[in-house]
């Protein structure tokens, strides 16, 4: 062994038990493996759609000038490969088998180094920054190309330890760290540079030392770094997270530059304190379960849960989904919708416990609300026939992505293009997407059908829905102004009517309903065509006598079924003594609404 | 896992053939055919889509040139093409592009490309921004030289708290400013190298906006407006921006004092887009009588009008004349002088001051000599035409333009003779020109400059969050 000032350790080699063997056995692939596997099936139980949203807030394209894209940003490589392999995230199972495959290379990297460097078999305290990747993973913003670029650090600290000799491993080590920013991005190289240190001395790679040079080279590398990322015009602070990139979903994007450094830490102490062996199995459990715990009580999982069906047009799915959630605010927007889009909002609105401050019809993509919100407000706008709004929220969900592209969005912004007849505009998402894995066949599709003017039904009816002939101005994000407007210029668009009269009906501002039923429904042939039970029994609330009964059924043309059902709820009503388990029959109906919600509107005051 | 699979193969065989596809049309992208360019232009590459292999060739009146495209793309190399340029100044080249289709068709067509003597002011810069109401949570400011295809970025509000950045304007001569909104905001002065940020708002006047610095750079005009944004309800209306009152103030950058005129603000009138005339001692103006707002938006009709100014005391003179009239047809904004004091080019639109979104915009030329007004058919398109900006020799105009789709905007070019006709517009040459299709920003307010700005992203992100406000105030 040779002399050295430096701290230094040289571990034992291999002169096993059998039961050595065994722990070693037990130590280096049982538990490992029942580890990865366990959070596989948590990822797949808890995150998967959180994780196959990835696909649906990035893009990748093919064609002419692709690659483009990522020229001038770091993590080139990483994050043109990232983007790819998301593609096939559009499956929730593909999403988290692609992302642990990950996991696994990760890991048998760390393995395989700690092998090079005679640190013996990797110790389980390794799971710890594996766990936080996986953790990490569940995030929506946190790309596949961040742990593309973390596995390719480890992998490059691999060949760089497996080099012998000691001046070629400092100068590749040097190079390596600016290469990798460059390449894999700012954790990648942060890695590198970290986990190389121990071994760049003189004494080769079976030597773990910490000396005065070692510590030279890490700071002309971190010196490189800051050069490079100074080129990309870049501050630390964002280089050593890129390509995670600040705000949105991750609340702490800082945390994601401790992974690197956590798994540096981790392989040296694992190397230096070979005690720790046999109790390392808890940490990384503990601590996955922790950070499971932190990031949600599963509220962002249901949220995107729900969307992702909507989006994938799963509609009977979202309705089921949605009567099991209870009642949160995006299950009960897409339930509505999901009625909304056949055009018989009113028909399903109480057939779920609705709030009665019409969350459930309205969202909002103004500065504030959550990023989703953006994201599913410009759905539902579409279907009402604000284009202009719908295009605003849904441009707005796209930028606010971290790679400013969202194939979802897209699509969307190409049906609003087409809804609104900007077929120029709705030709150039559509080039993009049809050169999109995952999406191509439904632009070509929507692009062949738009050059030979033979338009699937779905546009025809959302054109119509288009307030094409009188303007109006509103300020952005009063939907309620720009609904009036689109209701009162077009009569073919009963969306956005049934909308308005069905917000009023939830804040049981009675006399707005009947004034807007008045305008729209009552002298309008197309609208009151089938007037839906539930303005029939909003009409009627208000009715106490017999004889205004009749004389509402009359005016309004009531259907004899209502007018009976209510005669026998007012008999039911003075009976049941205010005791709403009594009116249980009358569950789907608007009387019952009324008087099981304790509010009143103002207009009713 | 059928999905999957089919995913994966639909991947590699779109990574395979994205070129050259049987039955696609063949054309060329974008339009170069029949145009006058500068003879310092970066390289006019355009792209072929039916076809993977191509010839063109370049005929002038010195010699024959040869290039080949590759995958759809003909990228002719730097130097070869500035030699090119530099002997065929003032000549006329004839383009043929030939090649064989997928179905073994030949496929040829010619055109030509004038090259001016007159070059372009070797910078461009642009704001990059979504082309939507309230979007500004990706803004770049970007510098790009005109001569090559290099840029660099002037201003990233993702550094910047997300601020809005906007109106980053050039006299061409050393000084230009850019405003930051924000918190930390303030407007980022540079005056031949020394860099500020100036907070123009006073206690009597509001911050600047819409501007134009005088030849060299002492005063700088500004609209101070209260403005506004509404949608529309039609879908191919999209938004409007109003200004619910407007008025305009002169700052002087030498003593940093901010004066106002009866003749330019007060209540009965509203003013905006003021600009110098070349020699400093006009501003010229947009303004239209007063109404309520936004029940009257459509009925602001801005005629263009114009007041003395003395740069010797940085006062405004008393009496406005109007120069053209709008009529309830028309609408004026954007106003900017050229350089050599011959030239007033406007955006006319049917109403308002935000012509951004009206795609009847189009860009007038103005000679101030005889009145003359030229409606500029070869330069306009339907789509928006708006945002011009000078060259220094004020032979070149740049704009943005959304010909293209109506929604995306880009950076045209147009040649203005001495006799102030124009030639056809092409759009802003890129390494890739698909880069066009492919991006997801409008390029906005497109300023041309003849040499590079004294900053960048790190300075303006240095003096957002640590420099300090320096104060102008009012002088009555």
């Amino acid at each position: 062994m040779p002399n050295t000032p430096h701290f230094f350790v040289s571990l034992p080699h291999q002169a096993c038990t059998i039961n050595m063997r065994k722990q070693n056995i037990l130590q280096s692939l049982l538990l490992p493996a029942v580890c990865l596997a366990a959070f596989m099936l948590i990822l797949l139980c808890c995150s998967r759609y959180c994780m196959a949203f990835k696909e649906q807030i990035s893009i990748f394209f093919f064609g002419p000038g692709c690659l483009s894209r990522y020229a001038g940003r770091p993590a080139l490589l990483a994050s043109a490969i990232g983007d790819l392999l998301t593609r096939f995230f559009i499956a929730e199972w593909a999403a988290v088998a692609i992302s642990m495959a990950f996991v696994v290379l990760l890991w048998l990297g760390i393995c395989r180094f700690m092998h090079l460097v005679s640190a013996g078999k990797s110790c389980l305290i390794c799971l710890v920054p594996v766990a936080l990747e996986c953790a990490f993973m569940t995030f929506p913003n946190y790309p596949l190309s961040a742990s593309v670029g973390l596995v390719t650090g480890m992998w490059a600290a691999v060949a760089v330890a497996g080099v012998k000799n000691g001046g070629l491993r400092c100068a590749a080590y040097l190079a390596g760290v600016p290469l990798l920013f460059v390449l894999a991005g700012g954790p990648a190289s942060v890695l590198f540079a970290l986990i190389l240190v121990p071994v760049l001395g003189k004494y080769g790679i079976r030597h773990v030392e910490f000396g005065l040079s070692n510590f030279l080279l890490l700071a002309v590398s971190v010196g490189l770094f800051c050069v490079v990322e100074h080129l990309y015009g870049m501050h630390s602070g964002r280089a050593v997270i890129y390509p995670v990139t600040s705000g949105y979903i991750i609340p702490a994007p800082a945390l994601v530059a401790l992974n690197p450094v956590l798994l540096a830490l981790a392989v040296w102490v694992s190397a230096l304190i070979p005690g720790m062996k046999t109790i390392a199995i808890v940490p990384p459990i503990v601590s996955l379960a922790a950070l499971f715990a932190l990031k949600s009580s599963g509220n962002l999982e249901s949220s995107i849960r729900i969307g992702s069906l909507a989006y994938h047009g799963e509609w009977d799915k979202v309705r089921e989904t949605a009567l099991g959630d209870g009642g949160s605010r995006y299950g009960l927007y897409f339930y509505n919708l999901s009625y909304a889009r056949e055009g018989k909002l009113p028909d399903g609105l109480l057939s779920v416990t609705q709030s009665r401050l019409s969350d459930g019809l309205f969202l909002s993509s103004e500065r504030g609300e959550s990023y989703l919100s953006s994201f599913y407000w410009s759905m539902g706008l579409l279907e009402m026939g604000d284009f202009p709004q719908a295009n605003d929220a849904a441009l707005l969900g796209q930028t606010v992505m971290p790679g400013g592209y969202s194939s979802r969005m897209m699509r969307t912004l190409a049906e609003i293009a087409v809804a609104s007849g900007e077929y120029d505009v709705a030709l150039k998402y559509l080039d993009i997407l049809s050169r999109t894995p995952g999406h191509a066949g439904w632009a070509s599709a929507l692009r062949k059908s738009l050059l030979e003017d033979n338009l699937p039904e779905r546009y025809v009816i959302l054109q119509r829905r288009a307030s094409h002939n009188t303007d109006a101005m509103f300020a952005q994000g009063d939907i309620r102004t720009s609904l009036r407007n689109i209701a009162d210029a077009n009569p073919a668009n009963k969306v956005a009517a049934d909308y308005l009269m069905c917000s009023a009906l939830l804040e049981k501002k009675i006399n707005s309903f009947i004034g807007m039923y008045e305008r729209w429904y009552n002298t309008n042939p197309y609208r009151s065509a089938v007037v839906p039970p539930l303005y029939e029994q909003a009409l009627l609330v208000n009715v106490n006598s017999r004889e205004s009964l009749m004389e509402c059924a009359r005016r309004y043309r009531l259907s004899q079924a209502t007018v009976d059902r209510y005669m026998e709820f007012l008999g039911d009503q003075a009976d049941a003594q205010g005791n709403l388990a009594k009116l249980k029959k009358y569950s789907d109906t608007y009387w019952y609404y009324i008087m099981s919600v304790n509010l009143i509107g103002k207009e009713d005051r | 896992m059928k999905r999957i699979i089919f995913l994966f193969l639909a991947a590699m065989a779109m990574a395979a053939c994205s070129n050259g596809g049987k039955g696609e049309t063949v054309s060329l992208m974008p339009d170069y055919g029949d145009i006058t360019i500068p003879c310092n232009i970066a390289p006019l590459n355009f792209r072929v889509t039916g076809v993977s292999t191509f010839d063109v060739e370049i005929k002038g009146q010195c010699a024959r040139y040869g290039f080949k495209g590759h995958r759809g793309l003909v990228c002719f190399g730097l130097k070869k093409w500035h030699r090119m340029l530099e002997a065929e100044k003032g000549g006329t080249l004839e383009v043929t592009v030939s090649a064989r289709t997928a179905t073994g068709e030949p496929f040829e067509r010619s055109f030509t490309w004038t090259v001016s003597a007159d070059s372009i002011d070797p910078y461009l810069s642009y704001r990059l921004i979504e082309p939507a109401y309230e979007v500004w949570n990706g803004i770049q400011i970007e510098e790009r030289c005109m001569e090559n295809f290099s840029t660099r970025l002037l201003g990233d509000n993702s550094r910047t708290d997300g601020c809005c950045m906007n109106c980053h304007t050039s006299n061409g001569g050393g000084t230009s400013f850019m405003h930051l909104r924000g918190s930390n905001g303030g407007t980022v002065l540079n005056r031949n190298g020394r860099i500020s940020k100036v907070n123009t708002k006073t206690e009597m006047s509001g911050g600047g906006v819409y501007g134009d610095i005088t030849a060299d750079g002492r005063y700088g005009v500004f609209t101070t407006a209260d403005i506004t944004f509404a949608m529309h309800s039609r879908p191919d209306m999209r938004m409007e921006v109003y200004d619910k009152r407007s008025d305009l103030v002169v700052i002087d950058f030498d003593s940093l004092t901010a004066s106002d005129s009866p003749a330019v603000s007060g209540a009965d009138f509203q003013e905006t887009f003021p600009c110098f005339s070349a020699s400093g001692r006009t501003i010229f103006f947009c303004r239209a009588r007063h109404l309520p707002q936004p029940d009257s938006t459509s009925s602001m009709h801005y005629d263009i009008a114009a007041v003395q100014f003395d740069p010797e005391t940085g006062r405004v003179g008393n009496d406005v004349i109007t120069l053209i009239e709008a009529g309830q047809r028309l609408s004026f904004s954007h106003l900017k002088a050229s350089p050599d004091g011959r030239w007033l080019m406007a955006t006319a639109a049917t109403y308002g001051t935000f012509p951004v979104w009206h795609k009847e915009s189009e860009l007038w030329l103005i000679d101030l000599r005889s009145g003359a007004v030229d409606i500029m058919k070869n330069a306009n398109a339907y789509g928006a035409d708006t945002y011009h900006s000078w060259s220094s020799n004020s032979r070149w105009v740049v704009f943005a333009s959304k010909r293209d789709d109506m929604v995306y905007g880009r950076p045209y070019i147009t040649h203005i003779d001495e006799n102030g006709q124009c030639s056809k517009a092409f759009v802003l040459p890129q390494r890739d020109p698909m880069l066009y299709t492919n991006t997801m920003k409008s390029f906005n307010i497109p300023e041309l400059y003849s040499s590079p700005e004294g900053y960048g992203a790190n300075e303006v992100e240095r003096l957002y969050k640590d420099a300090p406000l320096e104060q102008v105030s009012y002088r009555r």
